[in-house]
């Protein structure tokens, strides 16, 4: 479904991701791990056509369609972005619309240019946005004014979206990273749902470990621009991850083993 | 032992300044100062007039009363034309203001667009209504379409400026978030753009309206059509009863649409 060859990209100079190859089949649910700064949102949005490669780069194929090639977006990416939904940590809604006009946003693309203008969108679409909310739990929302919903239900109104813009994958990158536990946890229960009864492909970043043991079976996990494990969630120690990240791996655990001591001197 | 850091009783809110500060400082005042004396000589102030010839503008003064409401029918319908000059000078420049407001943000086009646009909204705008009164109505002919079109052409200028600020300030990642659904540039723009900039872009309309009432009672000076050109035809017979009673008409009505339009920007921000 998802296949990423040879990809490397730089910064001005600095290497974010290099050599990236991952591979995933349809109907997978997995989880990108790595601290913050190791490349794994850098790498969705490779994935998903909003940033290029470097030119030493090789493709990247979504769904059968070549997203990007040497560096080079495929020209037709608006199109092929339809296929791809995408979550963000920061929900990336349009505050002052309502929530039922954001998630039916979703069917623009397939939408007629004049009609998409003014808003006059297909009953079916329609029909598929109130079905949307109801899935994710917030068909009770609909009208309100979207910047006035709680971080957990923005993030589902945006995974709503991506329903009504029938993706056959979804890229989440860093859903739960500014969401309270109990958001976090129902939104990666949605996920989980829609990955386990519509077959949807979720590919979700994440930078505790926690979540990924819970949720999904397979785990890649980035280290400065590397790929340092793929394999199933389940052979991931703590231990392993040690030897992996060194004193990153605290990070990596939502609860630490020990408090942090109170720096000395700093009541003085 | 007791940490450097700890307030002293000479203890400041400003950190200490240096000797190149204190300098730049007493540069930045004696440029001020010569500033204010190099326009002074230029604009021939002469403040002295005003006591030396306080008579004289006392008996002006006094030539403006009582105010002579004799023609108040004539001067009430000049101002509603003035009105009505200020409604489409600002509903024609605010359609405009909006495709060359985007044109000339720096985050929605290439250089090579805004740029140019820019410069054209800089033109628009640098030259006064007054000016532009003047040019359309040798082409259009005396009154008030000269001075719509006068308005129209200014406004365009100031509010396609202010409409791209506000554009520029956007979050990104509404729009980021439309793209990612596989919508076209302009879907973009009218989803990811428009519902930000919105409230601030009729606050910005309605605040140009306010102005425009004022400007428009000018136009008529040129012969733009309006009170103005009551107005005018006043001042120059010397007629200052009733050029007081044209006055005070301008001053309610223009005080009275700054009070509306002041309550409906508080409404849709």
């Amino acid at each position: 479904m998802i296949h990423v060859t040879n990809l490397n990209k730089s910064f001005s100079g600095v290497k974010a991701l290099s050599d990236i190859n991952l591979h995933i089949e349809r109907g997978e649910m997995v989880a990108l791990i790595g601290s913050s700064g190791s490349g794994k949102s850098t790498l969705m949005r490779h994935i998903c056509g909003l940033t290029a490669g470097d030119r030493e780069s090789g493709q990247i194929m979504v769904n059968g369609c070549l997203i990007q090639e040497q560096g080079r977006i495929n020209r037709d990416i608006r199109e092929l972005r339809t296929h791809i939904g995408v979550i963000f940590q920061q929900f990336n809604l349009v505050g002052r619309l309502s929530v039922a006009r954001n998630v039916c946003l979703g069917a623009l693309s397939r939408t007629p240019f004049l009609k998409g203008l003014f808003g006059n969108f297909a009953k079916e679409d329609l029909e598929l946005t109130c079905k949307a909310l109801e899935r994710v739990g917030i068909a009770d929302k609909a009208w309100q004014r979207t910047s006035t919903l709680s971080g957990g239900q923005q993030q589902r109104a945006a995974i709503a979206r991506a329903l009504v813009q029938r993706a056959e994958v979804m890229l989440a990158d860093e859903p739960i990273a500014s969401l309270d536990p109990e958001s976090a946890r129902v939104v990666m229960s949605t996920l989980q749902e829609l990955n386990r009864t519509d077959g949807i492909t979720v590919v979700v970043t994440l930078h505790q470990v926690d979540y990924a043991i819970q949720y999904c079976p397979r785990t890649v996990a980035l280290k400065k621009g590397h790929i340092v494990y793929d394999g199933p969630t389940a052979n991931l120690t703590r231990a392993m991850l040690k030897t992996l990240y060194g004193s990153e791996s605290d990070d990596l655990f939502g609860r630490k083993e020990e408090a942090p001591t109170i720096v000395q001197g700093a009541a003085a | 032992m007791q940490p450097q850091t700890a307030p002293s009783p000479q203890f400041s809110l400003r950190p200490p300044m240096e000797a190149r500060e204190k300098f730049n400082r007493l540069t930045t005042w004696v440029i001020v100062a010569a500033l204010l004396i190099w326009s002074w000589r230029g604009s021939e102030m002469n403040p002295m007039t005003l006591f030396r010839d306080a008579g004289n503008i006392g008996t002006l003064l006094g030539d403006f009363f009582p105010p002579n409401f004799m023609d108040w029918r004539l001067y009430v319908k000049e101002m509603l034309v003035t009105l009505q000059v200020a409604i489409w000078g600002t509903v024609l420049a605010v359609i405009c203001a909006v495709p060359l407001g985007i044109l000339s943000a720096e985050n929605m086009v290439p250089w090579y667009i805004n740029q140019p646009v820019r410069r054209l909204m800089d033109a628009a705008r640098a030259i006064n209504e007054m000016v532009f009164a003047m040019l359309f109505v040798v082409a259009v002919g005396l009154g008030p379409f000269a001075g719509v079109l006068a308005l129209w052409v200014h406004t365009t200028g100031t509010l396609a400026k202010l409409f791209s600020e506000a554009v520029e300030a956007i979050e990104v990642s509404p729009v980021e978030g439309v793209r990612s659904t596989g919508a076209s540039y302009v879907e973009e723009v009218v989803y990811g753009v428009l519902p930000q900039v919105f409230p601030l872009w009729i606050s910005y309309s309605l605040y140009r309206f306010e102005a425009n009432v004022r400007s428009a009672t000018v136009v008529g000076m040129v012969g733009a059509g309006g009170i103005g050109m009551v107005l005018w035809e006043l001042i120059r017979s010397f007629d200052f009863q009733r050029t007081c009673a044209v006055m005070a008409i301008i001053v309610l009505v223009v005080t009275l649409f700054d009070l509306i339009s002041q309550k409906l920007r508080k409404m849709v921000i």
